[in-house]
């Protein structure tokens, strides 16, 4: 496991096995999964072996949670964080060959989440159950906000005098 | 004799409405024919370039002629086909609320025009009593039902002209609602044809009537004086039978809130999760308006209960992050509270939407910070989905018969224009309508900066410019 070009774990993953790690961030970081040292006939060793077509032992490793600052980004990880191996980007959790999954995160860390991780799917999630908001779309739009918070306070500027 | 039942606008066309299958149900129990028209539906369908002109029709009664002209000859030709089917047919209307009082007028005049048959209207649109009696007053309609329409609709039906809540304020309460509900029957209302918000269809359940709590700015107890719920037994029931009549797994509770009695609500869930381990393929899921309890009252299994009897998403009032605000409101909970039930939701995977309400007649400038720096703070749970969205609400209206209103002379509340939204309190006299907007305003920059997904933010916003616009010209004429 590698944060910012400094490797913090490396070691045979056992069962399973909770790698906690705290990594400095800056504006723009990287944390790398990678599964290296497998063999596959090299020197005539095999890490997987199979009898009558059945893989009776093997190495991978397998990602069952991925947490940032106690966020689990893992149902993201499919479509945002492809798994590198033999020239390939393959969609997956299981890391059975040789390769590496590189996430490349912004900080702060959950504004990254959001803005890149969720904001797209929840832009077309419609408030589900809150009556009465026929036109509404899009959660995240900022730019419709800000215009007509702008218009608010320009209103308020002229007017609140009128108040006192 | 046929009765139409008819559902107007302003009404969400996203689910069937619950009011028109409960009196279907009720037609059934007294043997009556009856036929639905969901009104609603039928202009999203059939004027649907229309459709939101109509919505704001509803809110300003103000309408294009030649819009108006198209609404008109969509309510004629829907008399028309009621009477050919039916010439005797009584017409019964339901009204979600006040905004439906343009369509409703509308229908009115048009049936009268058309025939002599009864005209009854019924539900929450009814609230404003002056509209309701004008109504009966000019022969617009025959008869008004207020209050529980389990009593006063079967009397109805059965010829009975004279009873609590019938052309009179003075309704009848069930006090235990086993004895009267039904399940509502769908079975006339044209489900394949809405339009669902989700993947799937779903149907509106409501187990309870009236709410457990007495928050300062809500007049819910003064509609429903007693909290009341039904058994769980029964409102699972319910479930079951609209799944084996017509698959669907998805509910929306209508109730003020679905934990009012964690008794009960922890039935519920055990009935459910008995009949989906009996029936593995049923994939309940549900969704409703919660309270936050304080943390001693809620042990982490309720929550483990609550995914494993389906529940997926709720609806909860937080107001705000100032735990003095908060009391104040009567909410009886801290944001401690809150903290510990949003970290239980995305343990298990629940998600919610908060409610928000800037500007509490004492909220200080430093409950306000409090509220901002609610932002930064769970702003976790919005990354790991807990949180699906927020809702920064108009700022407080006070309106008729909530405790804050009741507290008016304590509070020295005043109103320009006589306009609930446009108070100012002695008690707090920094928090004038400007300082209100203002804070609302830093509420929201604050949500964006912290990438919260804001509910109903163009119609809040252009709520708030409304009635501040409104508040100008009022101060201006009196000048």
């Amino acid at each position: 496991m590698i944060g910012n070009d400094k490797i913090y774990f490396d070691d045979y993953v056992k069962d399973y096995q909770t790698i906690k790690v705290d990594l400095p961030t800056q504006n723009n970081n990287s944390l790398v999964l990678e599964h290296y040292g497998k063999y596959f006939g090299e020197n005539k060793r095999w890490d997987t072996k199979s009898e009558n077509g059945k893989i009776v032992q093997d190495r991978a490793v397998k990602v069952c949670q991925l947490e940032f600052n106690d966020v689990d980004i893992k149902k993201h990880l499919y479509d945002n964080f492809l798994f590198q191996t033999n020239g390939q980007s393959i969609k997956t959790d299981y890391y059975g060959n040789n390769g590496r999954c590189i996430i490349n995160f912004e900080a702060p860390v959950y504004n990254w989440i959001i803005t890149t991780l969720l904001r797209e799917p929840m832009s077309s999630h419609r408030a589900p159950d809150l009556v009465l908001e026929t036109s509404h779309s899009d959660l995240f739009n900022y730019e419709s906000d800000t215009k007509q918070l702008k218009e608010l306070e320009h209103l308020l500027k002229q007017h609140e005098h009128l108040f006192n | 004799m046929n009765i139409c039942l008819i559902n107007l606008p302003r009404f969400e066309v996203h689910r069937p409405p619950l009011a028109l299958a409960t009196l279907s149900a009720l037609c059934a129990d007294e043997g009556f024919d009856y036929s639905c028209v969901d009104f609603s539906l039928k202009i999203w369908q059939e004027l649907p370039k229309d459709f939101h002109d109509i919505d704001d029709f509803c809110i300003t009664k103000q309408i294009e002629p030649e819009v108006k002209l198209r609404l008109q000859e969509l309510i004629d030709d829907t008399v028309n086909e009621i009477l050919s089917n039916d010439p005797e047919s009584k017409f019964v209307m339901s009204l979600l609320s006040t905004w439906s009082h343009p369509v409703c007028e509308l229908f009115c005049e048009s049936i009268r025009a058309h025939c002599n048959n009864q005209i009854l209207i019924g539900g929450g649109g009814l609230v404003d009593k002056q509209w309701t009696m004008s109504m009966l007053k000019n022969n617009e309609i025959d008869f008004f039902i207020i209050g529980e329409g389990e009593i006063t609709f079967k009397k109805f039906l059965r010829g009975e002209t004279t009873a609590p809540g019938l052309n009179n304020f003075f309704p009848e309460q069930i006090d235990k609602l086993d004895e009267y509900c039904v399940i509502p029957d769908y079975r006339k209302l044209p489900l394949a044809d809405y339009p669902y918000l989700g993947n799937n269809p779903d149907l509106y359940i409501t187990a309870s009537r009236g709410c457990v709590r007495n928050c300062g700015y809500c007049d819910i107890n003064h509609h429903w004086k007693k909290y009341r719920y039904r058994s769980a037994k029964l409102v699972a029931q319910e479930m079951i039978t609209q799944y084996e009549r017509h698959g669907i797994e998805e509910f929306f509770f209508t109730d003020s809130l679905v934990n009012g009695s964690l008794k009960v609500f922890e039935e519920l869930c055990d009935n459910l999760i008995d009949y989906k381990k009996q029936n593995p393929k049923v994939n309940f899921k549900w969704r409703g308006q919660y309270i936050f309890r304080p943390k001693h009252q809620v042990p982490e299994g309720h929550f483990k209960k609550m995914v494993d009897a389906g529940v997926q998403y709720l609806i909860i009032g937080l107001e705000t992050f100032s735990d003095r605000v908060r009391f104040d409101m009567d909410k009886k909970h801290t944001s401690a509270d809150a903290e510990w039930h949003l970290e239980m939701f995305k343990k298990h995977g629940i998600s919610c939407q908060l409610l928000m309400l800037t500007g509490w007649v004492t909220e200080t400038e430093e409950d306000h910070k409090d509220t901002l720096s609610m932002f930064s703070r769970l702003q976790k749970y919005v990354a790991s989905g807990t949180i699906t969205g927020i809702e920064l609400g108009s700022t407080l209206y006070v309106l008729d018969y909530t405790p804050v209103m009741a507290k008016a002379e304590q509070y020295g509340l005043s109103f320009i224009n006589d306009n609930k939204w446009l108070w100012q309190a002695k008690c707090n006299p920094k928090l004038t309508v400007p300082e209100r907007i203002r804070r609302r305003i830093e509420t929201h920059y604050e949500a964006m900066k912290y990438y919260w997904p804001i509910t109903r933010s163009h119609y809040r916003l252009s709520a708030i410019k409304k009635s501040f616009l409104q508040g100008v010209e009022g101060i201006q004429q009196q000048n």
